[in-house]
């Protein structure tokens, strides 16, 4: 059973804690949505989760190890890590884009080895883009590119998955899909951890919430008790109201505050 | 178009054409059957002189100078995920002329030869130690700092030729760094062909981060890919090779920006798999390019090897500039 664990986690930039003393535990089979408003610290702590941010103070644990213990490609293998908005940067097919995924374990001239086909067939398989296998990614829609790069992400099936605003740029149907997606990666035993600002999707699809607030965790909890419109209204400084979190008839709305007032 | 499984051979014939060219022509022509009477049975003669004196070492000095220019221009193509990235972009070309023109500046190239390129290699050296220190901890600043230090080898060269002793010392320098493979000899090949294997040593050891980085510099590194030591090796790898290869034959543009477009359309777009072709068509571009400056006649003076490819490198810069113009929006 996978976990990770962020410990006293601080990062202090140009004198600001971007990211304040962040404990927090999750473990294999929770999807934890993090939540809060622009600038509260969500990227920082994802970088920091995935050791690629050394922080100031405190530390990160995955499966027993701190990151700092693991060897970089060790670390590859262990936790996946999808930034916000990925790019391909060259017009590589949708399949050598995949099989980057792999990069700790691939040769690096030649074909792909069968086995390596065959574990990028898979992850394409999930996300549903077989068909799109020897498209250059440079010429995928947004969906699309969103979808191959988490078959990036899952090709060397990671115990962790951490996504970095995900749902970003995509319209209601592939938001819909990849919520879902990450959702049932959870479903099946992975450790699933994603930065949303879709709430409505936050409420339906996630098992755990973490709401941050300049650079603190102010909440973490299963969603259907931690995600309330008290929390939302004191967290995003707007009126807000949540109907059944934690079900996927779960809806967030905003509303002026003076409403509230 | 010649089919992805063809173009080993396309390249290997024309390397293969590029070699007999350059040592058959020149100002004396070697007919083919003297060209490889000579190289079967060494013997005095002035056809064999010229070949092993003249032609052969300026023959492999191309072939070395032009896969250094393409694998390096491939590798920061790479590296800075930037089709218009190229070797002089770090200021290590300017660092390298810099140096040799201080050899000529003060006289040292007149009594010992070999001043030049050393002088030119160590220039090299100080600019990529003067880039990554400055530019320490992102690509974007290690463009400008490569930009800046580039400015600044490039100042020093203005005030040599300003404060030159004499018209002469300006027009040798001038000329010296118009580049060209004329009347280089073994020793400064076997100088210069130290530093430019390690150099390739050092770039093909990035080969596998260049390909990871297609995921962008934050994906890369979650896969494992140190950036620090990818930007440290693909740097050392330009500052050894090119600046090697700019010590011994003046500054020669181009090739190593236009190499690795040459190859994409056969080999695609992986790093990985640019690499070597690209060191391949360098090396082509630079014999066809230098047998070009032995035969067009220009009465007298010999065309510069710098020059001609700065002539036909500048139109494709164009064609790519319009071309990267029209797949963004």
């Amino acid at each position: 059973m996978s976990w990770i664990e962020a410990n006293g986690v601080t990062v202090v930039r140009s004198g600001r804690r971007i990211v304040n003393n962040v404990s927090m535990r999750a473990s294999a089979g929770q999807f934890v949505g993090l939540i809060g408003p622009n600038g509260a610290g969500k990227s920082t702590l994802m970088s920091a989760l995935a050791g690629l941010l050394l922080p100031d103070y405190g530390s990160v644990t995955i499966d027993d190890r701190a990151v700092t213990e693991y060897d970089r490609r060790e670390l590859a293998r262990v936790r996946a890590y999808l930034p916000q908005s990925p790019r391909a940067e060259w017009p590589v097919s949708v399949e050598r884009l995949v099989a980057l995924g792999l990069t700790p374990q691939l040769p690096v001239f030649g074909r792909l080895p069968a086995a390596m086909r065959e574990q990028v067939s898979a992850a394409l398989g999930i996300v549903d883009m077989l068909d799109h296998r020897d498209q250059p990614a440079t010429t995928l829609s947004g969906g699309e590119l969103a979808r191959a790069m988490l078959a990036r992400a899952l090709v060397g099936d990671p115990t962790t998955l951490l996504a970095d605003e995900p749902l970003a740029g995509l319209d209601p149907r592939h938001a819909l899909d990849s919520v879902h997606r990450l959702r049932k990666l959870a479903d099946a035993g992975k450790l699933v951890i994603a930065s949303i600002h879709d709430l409505t999707l936050a409420a339906r699809y996630t098992t755990d919430v973490a709401v941050m607030r300049e650079g603190s965790l102010v909440a973490f909890g299963p969603t259907r008790q931690t995600l309330t419109s008290a929390l939302l209204r004191d967290v995003f400084e707007v009126g807000a109201c949540v109907s059944d979190a934690g079900t996927l008839g779960a809806i967030v709305d905003f509303v002026p505050s003076p409403v509230y007032a | 178009m010649v089919s992805r499984r063809a173009w080993p051979w396309l390249a290997g014939l024309l390397l293969f054409v590029g070699v007999l060219l350059s040592l058959g022509l020149g100002r004396v022509w070697l007919e083919p059957t003297v060209l490889f009477g000579s190289i079967l049975e060494p013997e005095p003669t002035l056809a064999w002189l010229i070949l092993s004196e003249l032609r052969i070492p300026r023959t492999i000095l191309g072939i070395l100078v032009g896969a250094s220019l393409g694998l390096s221009g491939a590798a920061l193509q790479g590296l800075l995920r930037n089709p218009l990235a190229e070797p002089g972009l770090l200021g290590v070309s300017s660092g390298a002329a810099l140096g040799a023109v201080i050899a000529i500046y003060f006289g040292l190239s007149a009594s010992f030869a070999l001043a030049t390129p050393v002088l030119g290699i160590t220039g090299a050296i100080v600019a990529a130690i003067l880039t990554l220190s400055i530019g320490r901890g992102g690509t974007l600043t290690m463009i400008l700092a490569g930009v800046a230090v580039s400015g600044l080898m490039g100042a020093g060269l203005s005030l040599a030729l300003n404060f030159a002793p004499n018209p002469a010392a300006a027009y040798e320098i001038t000329i010296w760094l118009l580049g060209t493979l004329e009347s280089r000899d073994w020793h400064q090949l076997y100088l210069a062909a130290p530093f430019m294997l390690l150099g390739w040593a050092c770039l093909i050891l990035t080969i596998r981060d260049l390909n990871a980085l297609t995921l962008g510099e934050a994906q890369a590194e979650s896969l494992g890919v140190n950036p620090a030591r990818t930007r440290l090796f693909a740097l050392a790898g330009t500052a050894l090779s090119v600046g090697a290869a700019t010590a011994v034959t003046g500054a020669v543009g181009f090739v190593g920006l236009i190499a690795p477009h040459l190859v994409r359309p056969f080999v695609g777009h992986e790093p990985a798999r640019v690499l070597f072709p690209s060191a391949l068509f360098g090396a082509i571009l630079l014999l066809f390019a230098d047998v070009a400056t032995r035969t067009i006649p220009t009465g007298g003076q010999e065309l510069r090897l710098g020059v001609l490819t700065a002539i036909i490198g500048t139109p494709f810069f164009f064609w790519l500039v319009v071309k990267l113009r029209r797949m963004s929006p």
